[in-house]
């Protein structure tokens, strides 16, 4: 028990100063690839900490956008939390709860910014939507179809049954749709900075704003974090392992993202879901066909 | 017969008794107003030339009259047709023409603004002066000091959100906005992310440059003050009035100071065109395109460097000539960075277009048919995106450019990667145009010292500036210019912006605004400092604005 302590407390600590950090990384490669020199890794950390510092401007909306973004953070450290512990203790449900808590973290996001009366800030949100109702909506049908053809709403820690096509091919789809909600290049036209000056979040500044961002780069953890244990699944029989081997490959997947993001422009909001959409349906059909044929 | 007679022909047959001279490339023609818009329709349209600006000038102490100059350009033969008329100085009052020439709207504003002269026919506006400017105080009227200073309640303008007709919610673009560099306002209306209507409001940012140059400086300051009308293309505002007055003066300039002028002309274009490229590609979220871009513009910063002492603002400009030489040895390394720049800029070019979202976003978005392009008579790459065929360094060649032979891109779709794709093949055009230009320097002085600048002498100067043709118009006094009117490109080209944005996706209305390459204070040209603050009401007295 003691152990499971200690490796809970030490997976949640990193959880949670990882993700500035590894957003520092990517800005550098950024720079690098950009030609430049770049911020210092712990760039990031400086600026959420001056932006915790600075005066805190209630924006319009007042207390209800306080208390969502209060909410918002807490939700999104909680879905990161119990998705270390409860694989650590190796719970059966996980999946499930896994989906739930991270749609009420998605619904959060996309509610904060339609409660100001800014137009950059609702036209962000209602892009956003648009995004989730595509992205968000596919990721619940690829782990609902995940649990169907594993027949385990868990983590079937080691078997072999998860080598199958299908089930890879679903797991393959999920590292797409964890980039797409990532909001990175093309796709962040929720904020996309020249359209909209920031959009979604254009209202905020000071705790709040930091508050968004450090939950933003909590979210951008997860969505690689669960993919990346659905592929390793397989290979390892040791929850501890499990969660090691996984923290591994959602870093170099936080790099490789970060190095796609450099290479491509904004897409806009009325070509994003068909794009999506072009690689999900062939995806999925595939992966059920190959299901219904016993593979 | 030739152009220009054709020109007296037909300027005699609607007006018997117009008073008509020709200079140069030039014609002008005194005319009567009751006849000036048959004139303006027999130029616009029958003979096909394009509108390049009117300038109001405040003649009384001359003739007793105020005058207003409606400036013609035909391309096809390399000619202005100048209309002058004079109007009351009691009542100063002139028909409008912009019914028929909906490209003379600006500029009959800007003259009701800053000289007073009314237009009949035509729904009027304060264009440039700020809403809380005294009525009847017209800053470029002779008898106004250049450093008047009003006793006006400042007060802070209400843009936006009022006297609203159009549908949809209405989206504000500035006066400050990522996208924008400059503060000006576009106030988009959108129904969902589609922009159905569009309001412009600028000039946030004019100094009051004329006035200067007319009143306090002399003929050689102006150069300086001019290249500052612009920090991207300052050199072609400077050439464009040298040009002028050595124009109205019957100046000849050394022919190397002709190629000097014309190197550094080509140098500023691959900047501005690299920059702009750089821009628009960060617009669409590509920021290593931008990054790169920008590093490639560093070479040709060292090249202006190298050429004249200053990366940018170079100031060897001078009315008989240019200031800085160029000998053997940067002509050499002049050479060899252009080799690095054309060839690192192909590998960028080559690297953009395979961006999936460049493609996408540029091709079909933001455009202006070739009949709105022609009606509203633009400029540059705006009118040769739209197919247009003009460029004035070939049109109406000046300095060194018609000893060399250049392509002129016209692409005909009229979207933004037509206007990105005319300024990619300008730049590998500059480079020939720079390489041809530095095998045939000719040798000899760089300045003629001596000259004389009569009173009372006309010119109209055009140069192709990145953004398209800028015009500078002179009549010359005592010592410094008498009238002297700037038109800079984008003060074209911004009329177009609400063909272009109107049924267009809002994602696309920051790229589509960059298209035209807009410079906001080449366009204002007026400054006003307020050191105590805005207060936060609004004097409906002097509230004036529309």
């Amino acid at each position: 028990m003691i152990e499971y302590l200690v490796f809970s407390i030490v997976f949640i600590a990193l959880s949670l100063l990882i993700p500035p950090l590894m957003d520092g990384i990517e800005r550098k490669i950024r720079a690098r690839v950009h030609s430049r020199i770049g911020p210092p890794i712990t760039q990031t950390w400086y600026d959420l900490l001056k932006l915790f510092e600075k005066e805190l401007v209630i924006p319009e909306g007042g207390l209800h956008i306080i208390i969502l973004s209060l909410l918002y953070v807490m939700l999104a450290i909680l879905t990161i939390v119990f998705t270390v512990s409860m694989v650590l203790m190796g719970y059966h449900y996980v999946l499930i709860v896994i989906i739930t808590l991270f749609l009420f973290v998605q619904a959060i996001f996309t509610t904060i910014p339609f409660i100001t009366s800014n137009p950059f800030a609702i036209i962000g949100a209602s892009r956003e939507v648009i995004l989730a109702l595509v992205n968000e909506v596919f990721f619940v049908i690829i782990l609902g179809l995940y649990m169907y053809f594993t027949g385990s709403p868990g983590l079937l820690l080691g078997s072999t049954s998860l080598l199958r096509a299908s089930v890879i091919l679903l797991v393959i789809t999920l590292f797409v749709s964890a980039y797409v909600a990532s909001g990175r290049i093309p796709f962040d036209i929720a904020e996309a900075e020249p359209e909209l000056a920031s959009g979604a979040l254009i209202e905020f500044s000071g705790p709040i704003l930091g508050i968004f961002m450090y939950s933003n780069f909590i979210k951008r953890l997860f969505v690689k974090l669960v993919p990346s244990m659905l592929i390793l699944l397989p290979f390892i029989s040791n929850w501890l392992y499990l969660l090691i081997g996984s923290f591994i490959m959602a870093i170099i997947l936080w790099i490789l993202y970060g190095l796609i993001a450099a290479l491509l422009g904004r897409t806009r909001v009325d070509i994003a879901p068909t794009s999506i959409l072009k690689i999900y349906i062939p995806f999925i059909t595939v992966s059920i066909l190959l299901y219904l044929t016993g593979y | 017969m030739d152009a220009i007679s054709k020109y007296i022909e037909t300027i005699k047959a609607v007006e018997p008794r117009a008073d008509i001279h020709v200079s140069d490339d030039t014609v002008y023609a005194t005319v009567s107003s009751s006849k000036l818009r048959d004139l303006a329709k027999a130029i616009y349209w029958d003979m096909d030339c394009f509108f390049r600006t009117c300038a109001g000038s405040d003649e009384r102490s001359i003739n007793g009259f105020y005058a207003l100059y409606h400036i013609f350009g035909d391309d096809h033969n390399g000619l202005n047709i100048v209309l002058k008329v004079y109007a009351d100085p009691n009542n100063p009052t002139l028909p409008s023409i912009v019914d028929i020439v909906p490209a003379a709207d600006w500029c009959e504003m800007e003259a009701r603004d800053l000289l007073g002269i009314e237009f009949s026919g035509r729904k009027q506006y304060r264009l440039i002066l700020p809403p809380y400017w005294p009525k009847d105080l017209y800053p470029l009227r002779k008898e106004v000091s250049y450093d008047v200073k009003p006793q006006v309640i400042i007060s802070s303008e209400k843009v936006g959100f009022w006297d609203r007709t159009s549908a949809g919610v209405a989206i504000p673009i500035g006066p400050y906005h990522p996208a924008l560099h400059e503060p000006e306002y576009f106030e988009l209306y959108v129904e969902g992310e589609r922009v159905v209507d569009v309001r412009y409001r600028g000039f946030h940012v004019h100094r009051g440059i004329e006035k200067l140059g007319e009143s306090k400086l002399t003929y050689q300051q102006v150069n300086f003050v001019a290249e500052r009308i612009c920090g991207i293309c300052g050199f072609e505002h400077s050439v464009c009035y040298a040009q002028a007055i050595e124009k109205a003066a019957g100046i000849e300039i050394p022919e190397r100071a002709k190629f000097i002028r014309s190197i550094v002309l080509e140098v500023e274009r691959i900047h501005s065109h690299l920059l702009w490229i750089g821009v628009a590609v960060h617009l669409l979220g590509y920021d290593t395109g931008f990054m790169h871009t920008w590093r490639i513009r560093e070479h040709v910063m060292i090249i202006a460097e190298m050429l004249t002492g200053s990366r940018k603002t170079y100031g060897i400009n001078l009315i008989g000539g240019v200031r800085k030489d160029i000998n053997e040895e940067k002509k050499q390394r002049v050479l060899d960075v252009l080799k690095i720049v054309e060839k690192e800029f192909t590998e960028l070019v080559k690297t953009m277009v395979d961006v999936p979202q460049i493609m996408k976003r540029l091709k079909g978005t933001g455009i202006l048919p070739r009949e709105d392009a022609r009606k509203l008579s633009v400029v540059g790459p705006t009118a040769r995106g739209s197919g247009l065929d003009r460029d004035v360094r070939r049109d109406l060649p000046y300095a060194a450019y018609s000893y060399v032979d250049f392509n002129v891109p016209v692409y005909d779709d009229g979207d933004n990667l037509s206007r990105f794709l005319v300024r990619v093949d300008e730049v590998y055009e500059s480079i020939s145009i720079i390489r041809q230009l530095l095998d045939q320097l000719p040798q000899g002085p760089i300045m003629i010292e001596e000259f004389d600048i009569p009173e009372g002498r006309m010119a109209v100067s055009v140069v192709e500036a990145p953004r398209g043709e800028d015009i500078h118009f002179v009549i010359t006094g005592r010592g410094k210019p008498y009238r002297w009117k700037v038109r800079a490109p984008t003060y074209q080209n911004i009329p177009a912006l609400r063909v272009m944005l109107r049924d267009q996706p809002l994602a696309d209305a920051p790229l589509t605004i960059a298209s035209i390459d807009p410079c906001f204070s080449c366009t204002d040209r007026v400054f006003i400092v307020d050191k105590n603050g805005y207060k936060k009401r609004l004097d409906p007295i002097l509230y004036r604005w529309r």
